[in-house]
């Protein structure tokens, strides 16, 4: 019902400002991106984009369970990690895009180098949380039951720290496309940002809502998937 | 156990505790709440540590079943049982979930089952790694009267076959009274042995009455604590 609202009043503003350059018109987005998607346009810019997003986000998620374990289980690592935690987090995109540039111009390190930065807090923090949660009683169990350490690791430690990244990256999941979009946008050579970028320099407003459109869609759809990952693994 | 003394801090909580536990024998751990009853269990699975005294246990197969159950919430019944399994076998452990009859229920959640059944799928789990000592914590405890009977009724057919032996830890003195062959009452503060009750009768011929008898035997001692 809300989605509804918003593409009527979408209707009635492009209807009311007229003009195909400043607000073109859900219909004529929609015709746009199914334009592209037929012609099959769209794809290569897409897979480019989901490629960079995905190899991005599982580096995020392989540093983050390491550093989020370190710091749980031992408090010698949380005070020496959680300062540069805090300094990856507060530094700017557009400072880390503008290092990203001058480090390797511009091509799709930059973008895959923005998931990463972006995310990583965020699975960090959330498996120390999730580290911190552990039931010890668990592991008590697991200990006088004599089941090996790889096992109480991989059942007891993971199985307790996986809602929480799961939760953690549902919630964040919107970043994930804007961070990468942004990052090409801006130092990119290929994707939906660049695309994004290319319609914007020749003034093709409705291209900029298409690949928006397309790019919120994104969003939504990896949101719906985790959730039901979420969903599956709760109790 | 040979004069086990246990101290928390300055605390002082267990006294020379010193019994035996014979293969095939049922031992009743009773007295009142907070006496260290719980605590002699996590010395014995090695939880805890004695302060003074000695443990010697035949066999390393000890099993544990927790009253506060402790099943991996996010691993089905069937998951649970395979977990403490050296070789995880599912033929196995659905065998086991049969004999605690759970075998409808190995794809549910422990949050999904009831008390009873969480106290059998603890119960199950026990059982899988064919212990030669099960360490039994008010294995009865918050579940309703009519789910305790059962249970009671089902780990006194356990008892027969597939369990040893066994220390239960209870302050409940019908407990005792059902499934003892051996019945230590300890309390005070410091713990020690106040009384060790011998029933005369078999634990699995014992009649209403004389179950009656040991009852208010066992309350009455308790009382005095």
């Amino acid at each position: 019902m809300g989605i509804v609202l918003i593409f009527v009043a979408w209707q009635i503003v492009s209807i009311w400002i007229n003009s195909q350059l400043l607000l073109p018109s859900p219909i004529d987005t929609f015709k746009r991106l199914s334009q592209l998607i037929i012609s099959g346009r769209i794809f290569p810019p897409l897979l480019n984009t989901l490629l960079k997003a995905m190899i991005g986000f599982f580096m995020a998620l392989a540093a983050g369970f390491f550093t989020g374990f370190l710091m749980g289980l031992n408090k010698v690592f949380y005070e020496l990690l959680r300062p540069l935690i805090s300094v990856v987090q507060s530094v700017p995109i557009i400072s880390w895009l503008a290092l990203a540039m001058l480090w390797w111009g511009v091509g799709d390190k930059g973008p895959i180098v923005i998931v990463f930065l972006t995310l990583f807090p965020i699975v960090t923090l959330n498996v120390y949380e999730g580290v911190l949660n552990i039931d010890k009683k668990l592991v008590e169990m697991a200990k006088i039951y004599k089941v090996k350490r790889s096992r109480i690791f991989r059942d007891i430690y993971l199985g307790s720290v996986f809602p929480f990244v799961v939760s953690a990256i549902s919630v964040s999941t919107g970043l994930l496309w804007k961070s990468v979009a942004v990052a090409e946008f801006m130092a990119g050579s290929r994707g939906i940002g660049v695309e994004i970028a290319w319609a914007k320099s020749k003034l093709e407003t409705v291209d900029v809502f298409a690949y928006t459109v397309l790019l919120v869609l994104l969003g939504i759809a990896s949101e719906v998937f985790l959730r039901s990952i979420e969903r599956k693994f709760s109790y | 156990m040979k004069n086990v003394c246990k101290n928390f801090g300055t605390l002082e909580v267990l006294r020379n505790i010193s019994f035996d536990i014979e293969k095939g024998e049922t031992v009743v751990l009773c007295g009142p709440s907070g006496c260290g009853k719980t605590t002699l269990l996590n010395i014995i699975s090695g939880i805890e540590t004695l302060t003074s005294g000695s443990i010697e246990v035949a066999s390393n197969k000890i099993a544990y079943v927790f009253q506060d159950d402790r099943l991996i919430p996010w691993k089905t019944a069937l998951q649970n049982i395979l977990f403490v399994m050296e070789n995880p076998d599912s033929s196995i452990a659905k065998r086991i979930l049969k004999t605690v009859e759970l075998e409808n229920f190995e794809n549910i959640k422990p949050s999904k089952m009831s008390g009873g059944m969480r106290k059998r799928l603890n119960l199950a789990r026990a059982l899988v790694v064919k212990p030669q000592l099960v360490l039994m914590d008010e294995p009865f405890s918050s579940v309703d009267l009519k789910t305790k009977f059962s249970l009671m009724d089902f780990l006194k057919s356990l008892l027969r076959g597939e369990i040893e032996s066994a220390l239960i830890v209870s302050h409940d003195p019908e407990e005792a009274a059902v499934l003892g062959d051996k019945i230590i009452i300890i309390g005070g503060r410091p713990s020690t042995i106040k009384e060790v009750v011998t029933p005369d009768v078999n634990k699995f011929d014992r009649k209403f009455n004389y179950i009656q008898e040991l009852v208010l035997k066992i309350r009455n001692l308790l009382q005095t604590l």
